[in-house]
Protein backbone atom coordinates (compact mmCIF):
# COMPACT_ATOMS: atom_id res chain seq x y z
CA UNK A 1 0.00 0.00 0.00
CA UNK A 2 1.03 2.93 -0.90
CA UNK A 3 2.30 5.99 1.38
CA UNK A 4 -0.83 8.19 0.04
CA UNK A 5 -3.44 5.22 0.26
CA UNK A 6 -2.66 4.78 3.54
CA UNK A 7 -2.49 8.01 4.55
CA UNK A 8 -5.79 8.37 3.29
CA UNK A 9 -7.19 5.09 4.74
CA UNK A 10 -5.94 6.70 7.94
CA UNK A 11 -8.08 9.89 7.45
CA UNK A 12 -11.32 7.83 6.57
CA UNK A 13 -10.51 5.80 9.79
CA UNK A 14 -10.48 8.73 11.71
CA UNK A 15 -13.37 10.99 10.36
CA UNK A 16 -15.33 7.42 10.68
CA UNK A 17 -13.92 7.54 14.66
CA UNK A 18 -15.43 10.94 14.55
CA UNK A 19 -18.72 10.51 13.70
CA UNK A 20 -19.02 7.16 15.63
CA UNK A 21 -17.82 9.78 18.52
CA UNK A 22 -20.49 12.08 17.62
CA UNK A 23 -23.51 9.90 17.91
CA UNK A 24 -25.23 10.70 20.63
CA UNK A 25 -22.55 13.04 21.93
CA UNK A 26 -25.71 14.84 24.43
CA UNK A 27 -26.41 11.79 25.63
CA UNK A 28 -22.75 10.59 26.53
CA UNK A 29 -21.98 14.02 28.34
CA UNK A 30 -25.11 15.65 28.71
CA UNK A 31 -26.79 12.72 31.08
CA UNK A 32 -30.31 11.45 30.81
CA UNK A 33 -31.54 12.87 34.20
CA UNK A 34 -31.19 16.44 35.38
CA UNK A 35 -31.59 17.70 39.26
CA UNK A 36 -34.17 20.36 40.02
CA UNK A 37 -34.21 21.57 42.88
CA UNK A 38 -38.27 22.64 44.00
CA UNK A 39 -39.20 24.65 46.92
CA UNK A 40 -42.24 26.86 48.40
CA UNK A 41 -43.38 28.78 50.56
CA UNK A 42 -44.43 27.58 52.91
CA UNK A 43 -42.65 24.69 52.85
CA UNK A 44 -43.78 21.19 53.07
CA UNK A 45 -46.45 21.35 49.93
CA UNK A 46 -46.92 18.40 48.13
CA UNK A 47 -45.74 18.33 44.73
CA UNK A 48 -46.91 16.40 41.99
CA UNK A 49 -45.24 15.35 38.60
CA UNK A 50 -48.25 14.89 36.55
CA UNK A 51 -46.44 13.36 33.69
CA UNK A 52 -45.09 10.86 35.86
CA UNK A 53 -47.52 10.62 38.40
CA UNK A 54 -44.15 11.30 41.20
CA UNK A 55 -45.02 12.53 44.64
CA UNK A 56 -42.76 15.03 46.83
CA UNK A 57 -42.78 17.36 49.07
CA UNK A 58 -40.99 20.94 49.19
CA UNK A 59 -38.10 21.46 49.70
CA UNK A 60 -36.44 18.80 47.23
CA UNK A 61 -33.55 18.43 44.92
CA UNK A 62 -35.49 15.65 42.39
CA UNK A 63 -34.06 14.01 39.43
CA UNK A 64 -36.03 14.34 36.24
CA UNK A 65 -36.08 12.63 33.18
CA UNK A 66 -34.95 14.79 30.07
CA UNK A 67 -36.45 12.44 27.47
CA UNK A 68 -40.22 13.13 28.75
CA UNK A 69 -41.83 16.73 29.19
CA UNK A 70 -43.04 17.53 33.17
CA UNK A 71 -45.25 19.58 34.99
CA UNK A 72 -45.17 20.02 38.25
CA UNK A 73 -48.63 20.57 40.85
CA UNK A 74 -47.89 22.17 43.88
CA UNK A 75 -50.87 21.79 46.69
CA UNK A 76 -50.54 22.19 50.22
CA UNK A 77 -54.29 22.40 52.39
CA UNK A 78 -55.64 25.96 52.24
CA UNK A 79 -54.01 26.75 49.96
CA UNK A 80 -54.81 27.36 46.05
CA UNK A 81 -52.98 24.66 43.72
CA UNK A 82 -50.10 26.31 41.64
CA UNK A 83 -49.35 24.32 37.98
CA UNK A 84 -45.43 25.02 36.73
CA UNK A 85 -44.57 23.29 33.29
CA UNK A 86 -41.48 22.40 33.00
CA UNK A 87 -39.73 22.78 29.36
CA UNK A 88 -37.46 21.18 27.52
CA UNK A 89 -34.58 23.53 25.62
CA UNK A 90 -32.74 21.99 22.65
CA UNK A 91 -29.23 22.63 23.73
CA UNK A 92 -27.85 24.06 20.47
CA UNK A 93 -24.59 22.71 20.77
CA UNK A 94 -25.39 19.13 20.97
CA UNK A 95 -28.15 19.68 18.20
CA UNK A 96 -24.88 20.88 16.00
CA UNK A 97 -22.53 18.17 17.16
CA UNK A 98 -25.10 15.47 16.44
CA UNK A 99 -25.82 17.13 12.84
CA UNK A 100 -22.18 15.74 12.07
CA UNK A 101 -23.20 11.85 12.07
CA UNK A 102 -26.30 12.98 9.54
CA UNK A 103 -29.14 12.94 11.69
CA UNK A 104 -28.63 9.43 13.40
CA UNK A 105 -26.88 11.11 16.89
CA UNK A 106 -29.59 14.06 16.83
CA UNK A 107 -32.36 11.11 16.55
CA UNK A 108 -30.47 8.80 19.54
CA UNK A 109 -29.91 12.33 21.50
CA UNK A 110 -34.16 13.21 21.40
CA UNK A 111 -34.77 9.95 22.29
CA UNK A 112 -32.44 9.96 25.37
CA UNK A 113 -33.46 13.51 26.15
CA UNK A 114 -29.77 13.90 26.28
CA UNK A 115 -30.30 16.60 23.76
CA UNK A 116 -32.60 18.84 25.90
CA UNK A 117 -31.93 20.92 29.16
CA UNK A 118 -35.20 21.06 31.68
CA UNK A 119 -35.62 24.79 32.39
CA UNK A 120 -36.23 26.68 35.20
CA UNK A 121 -33.34 24.59 37.04
CA UNK A 122 -35.07 25.60 40.21
CA UNK A 123 -38.18 26.15 40.95
CA UNK A 124 -39.73 28.32 43.75
CA UNK A 125 -43.92 28.42 44.29
CA UNK A 126 -45.11 30.91 46.64
CA UNK A 127 -48.79 29.47 47.57
CA UNK A 128 -51.73 31.81 48.10
CA UNK A 129 -54.30 31.19 50.56
CA UNK A 130 -57.55 30.05 49.20
CA UNK A 131 -59.48 32.66 51.34
CA UNK A 132 -57.07 35.37 50.14
CA UNK A 133 -59.03 34.86 47.18
CA UNK B 1 -14.51 28.70 -6.43
CA UNK B 2 -10.92 28.82 -5.15
CA UNK B 3 -9.69 27.73 -1.78
CA UNK B 4 -9.80 31.82 -0.05
CA UNK B 5 -13.00 32.34 -1.85
CA UNK B 6 -14.33 29.29 -0.80
CA UNK B 7 -13.46 30.37 2.93
CA UNK B 8 -14.43 33.81 2.53
CA UNK B 9 -17.66 32.49 1.42
CA UNK B 10 -17.80 29.91 4.37
CA UNK B 11 -16.68 32.65 6.84
CA UNK B 12 -19.58 34.77 5.71
CA UNK B 13 -22.76 32.49 5.79
CA UNK B 14 -21.38 31.34 9.12
CA UNK B 15 -21.75 34.80 10.28
CA UNK B 16 -24.92 35.29 8.50
CA UNK B 17 -26.58 32.15 10.33
CA UNK B 18 -25.02 33.80 13.84
CA UNK B 19 -26.64 37.18 13.24
CA UNK B 20 -29.85 35.05 12.64
CA UNK B 21 -29.78 33.23 15.51
CA UNK B 22 -29.60 35.96 17.54
CA UNK B 23 -31.51 38.54 15.55
CA UNK B 24 -35.05 38.51 17.23
CA UNK B 25 -34.41 35.90 19.72
CA UNK B 26 -36.74 36.39 22.90
CA UNK B 27 -36.04 39.84 24.40
CA UNK B 28 -38.01 42.27 27.05
CA UNK B 29 -38.07 46.01 27.33
CA UNK B 30 -38.08 47.64 30.66
CA UNK B 31 -39.85 50.87 30.94
CA UNK B 32 -39.69 52.13 34.12
CA UNK B 33 -42.62 54.78 35.54
CA UNK B 34 -41.79 54.90 39.38
CA UNK B 35 -38.08 53.88 40.27
CA UNK B 36 -37.94 51.82 43.51
CA UNK B 37 -37.69 53.98 46.43
CA UNK B 38 -36.63 50.85 48.62
CA UNK B 39 -35.09 47.24 48.40
CA UNK B 40 -37.29 45.13 50.05
CA UNK B 41 -35.52 42.01 51.06
CA UNK B 42 -38.77 40.05 50.69
CA UNK B 43 -41.69 40.24 48.72
CA UNK B 44 -45.42 38.15 47.82
CA UNK B 45 -46.04 38.23 43.96
CA UNK B 46 -49.66 38.08 42.76
CA UNK B 47 -50.32 38.20 38.88
CA UNK B 48 -53.63 39.24 37.13
CA UNK B 49 -55.12 38.23 33.96
CA UNK B 50 -56.11 41.46 32.51
CA UNK B 51 -56.32 39.60 28.60
CA UNK B 52 -59.98 38.37 29.54
CA UNK B 53 -58.54 34.91 30.26
CA UNK B 54 -56.05 34.66 27.17
CA UNK B 55 -53.63 33.34 29.77
CA UNK B 56 -53.68 29.55 30.67
CA UNK B 57 -52.89 28.53 34.08
CA UNK B 58 -49.92 26.96 33.44
CA UNK B 59 -48.69 29.70 31.45
CA UNK B 60 -49.60 32.00 34.23
CA UNK B 61 -47.84 29.17 36.57
CA UNK B 62 -44.42 29.80 34.37
CA UNK B 63 -44.35 33.58 34.25
CA UNK B 64 -44.83 33.58 38.13
CA UNK B 65 -42.07 30.62 39.01
CA UNK B 66 -39.91 32.60 36.50
CA UNK B 67 -39.56 35.80 38.41
CA UNK B 68 -40.18 33.72 41.67
CA UNK B 69 -36.46 32.43 40.25
CA UNK B 70 -35.22 35.83 39.03
CA UNK B 71 -35.63 37.80 42.02
CA UNK B 72 -34.91 34.76 44.31
CA UNK B 73 -31.46 34.84 42.57
CA UNK B 74 -31.29 38.55 43.33
CA UNK B 75 -31.63 38.18 46.96
CA UNK B 76 -34.92 38.94 46.89
CA UNK B 77 -37.10 36.16 49.33
CA UNK B 78 -40.82 35.57 47.62
CA UNK B 79 -43.78 34.74 50.11
CA UNK B 80 -47.29 33.34 50.00
CA UNK B 81 -49.60 36.30 50.32
CA UNK B 82 -50.67 35.82 53.41
CA UNK B 83 -47.22 37.53 54.91
CA UNK B 84 -48.59 41.10 55.26
CA UNK B 85 -45.36 42.49 56.51
CA UNK B 86 -43.65 42.47 53.39
CA UNK B 87 -43.82 44.26 49.95
CA UNK B 88 -45.92 43.03 47.68
CA UNK B 89 -45.76 43.07 43.82
CA UNK B 90 -48.83 43.11 41.61
CA UNK B 91 -48.24 42.21 38.01
CA UNK B 92 -50.72 42.95 35.37
CA UNK B 93 -50.77 41.16 32.03
CA UNK B 94 -52.51 43.25 29.18
CA UNK B 95 -51.25 41.53 26.22
CA UNK B 96 -50.44 37.76 25.79
CA UNK B 97 -49.89 36.32 22.14
CA UNK B 98 -47.29 33.13 21.96
CA UNK B 99 -47.18 33.38 18.35
CA UNK B 100 -46.43 30.55 16.62
CA UNK B 101 -43.43 28.52 17.02
CA UNK B 102 -43.50 26.33 13.66
CA UNK B 103 -44.39 30.19 11.30
CA UNK B 104 -41.39 31.19 13.51
CA UNK B 105 -39.14 28.14 12.13
CA UNK B 106 -40.20 27.65 8.72
CA UNK B 107 -40.93 31.06 7.78
CA UNK B 108 -39.07 33.47 9.53
CA UNK B 109 -39.17 36.96 9.02
CA UNK B 110 -41.40 38.22 11.81
CA UNK B 111 -44.07 35.39 10.88
CA UNK B 112 -45.30 33.59 13.74
CA UNK B 113 -43.90 36.60 16.38
CA UNK B 114 -45.15 36.37 19.77
CA UNK B 115 -45.70 39.35 21.90
CA UNK B 116 -46.46 39.95 26.18
CA UNK B 117 -47.07 43.34 27.28
CA UNK B 118 -46.99 43.55 31.19
CA UNK B 119 -47.68 46.41 34.19
CA UNK B 120 -46.13 46.28 37.36
CA UNK B 121 -46.64 47.89 40.50
CA UNK B 122 -44.56 47.28 44.27
CA UNK B 123 -46.45 48.58 47.21
CA UNK B 124 -44.33 48.37 51.14
CA UNK B 125 -46.18 47.17 54.34
CA UNK B 126 -48.65 50.38 54.52
CA UNK B 127 -49.68 49.57 50.73
CA UNK B 128 -47.95 52.87 49.25
CA UNK B 129 -46.39 52.52 46.20
CA UNK B 130 -42.57 52.17 45.90
CA UNK B 131 -42.06 51.76 42.25
CA UNK B 132 -43.60 50.55 39.29
CA UNK B 133 -42.76 49.60 35.72
CA UNK B 134 -43.71 48.21 32.10
CA UNK B 135 -41.94 45.31 30.73
CA UNK B 136 -42.73 44.75 27.14
CA UNK B 137 -41.56 40.53 25.87
CA UNK B 138 -41.33 39.73 22.48
CA UNK B 139 -39.98 36.64 20.52
CA UNK B 140 -39.31 36.51 16.44
CA UNK B 141 -37.10 33.80 16.01
CA UNK B 142 -34.96 31.00 17.90
CA UNK B 143 -33.01 27.29 18.01
CA UNK B 144 -36.25 25.48 15.89
CA UNK B 145 -38.35 28.51 16.22
CA UNK B 146 -37.84 29.57 19.58
CA UNK B 147 -39.94 29.00 23.31
CA UNK B 148 -42.48 31.60 24.29
CA UNK B 149 -40.95 31.02 27.99
CA UNK B 150 -37.80 32.60 27.22
CA UNK B 151 -40.16 35.52 26.87
CA UNK B 152 -41.05 34.70 30.83
CA UNK B 153 -37.29 34.30 31.52
CA UNK B 154 -35.86 37.71 29.75
CA UNK B 155 -39.38 39.58 31.35
CA UNK B 156 -38.20 38.39 34.97
CA UNK B 157 -34.96 39.13 34.66
CA UNK B 158 -35.66 43.06 33.74
CA UNK B 159 -38.01 43.39 36.13
CA UNK B 160 -35.64 41.70 38.81
CA UNK B 161 -32.86 44.31 37.42
CA UNK B 162 -35.55 47.15 38.16
CA UNK B 163 -36.65 45.27 41.99
CA UNK B 164 -33.40 45.52 42.71
CA UNK B 165 -32.34 48.84 41.31
CA UNK B 166 -29.47 47.58 38.87
CA UNK B 167 -31.23 49.24 36.08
Amino acid sequence: MGLIKLRRFYISLRSAFLLLALNGCGTLFGGLTQDIKLTSDPPNAQVIDTDTGVKYNTPVIVSLEKSISHSLEFSKEGYKTEVVPLRREVRFVWWFLDAFSLGVGNLIDAASGGLFDIKPEQVHVALDPKSGS
Amino acid sequence: MNHGKMKRYLSGFSLSVLVLMLYGCASANLSVVQAMAAKPASASLILIDNTGSKVSNEDIGNLKSAFSDSLQKAGVKIVSTENKDVAAIVGQIQQYDKGSKALRYFVGFGAGTGKMKTAWKVSDQTGGEIGSCNIDGSISMGVFGGDFYNVHEKAAEAFSQFFTGTK
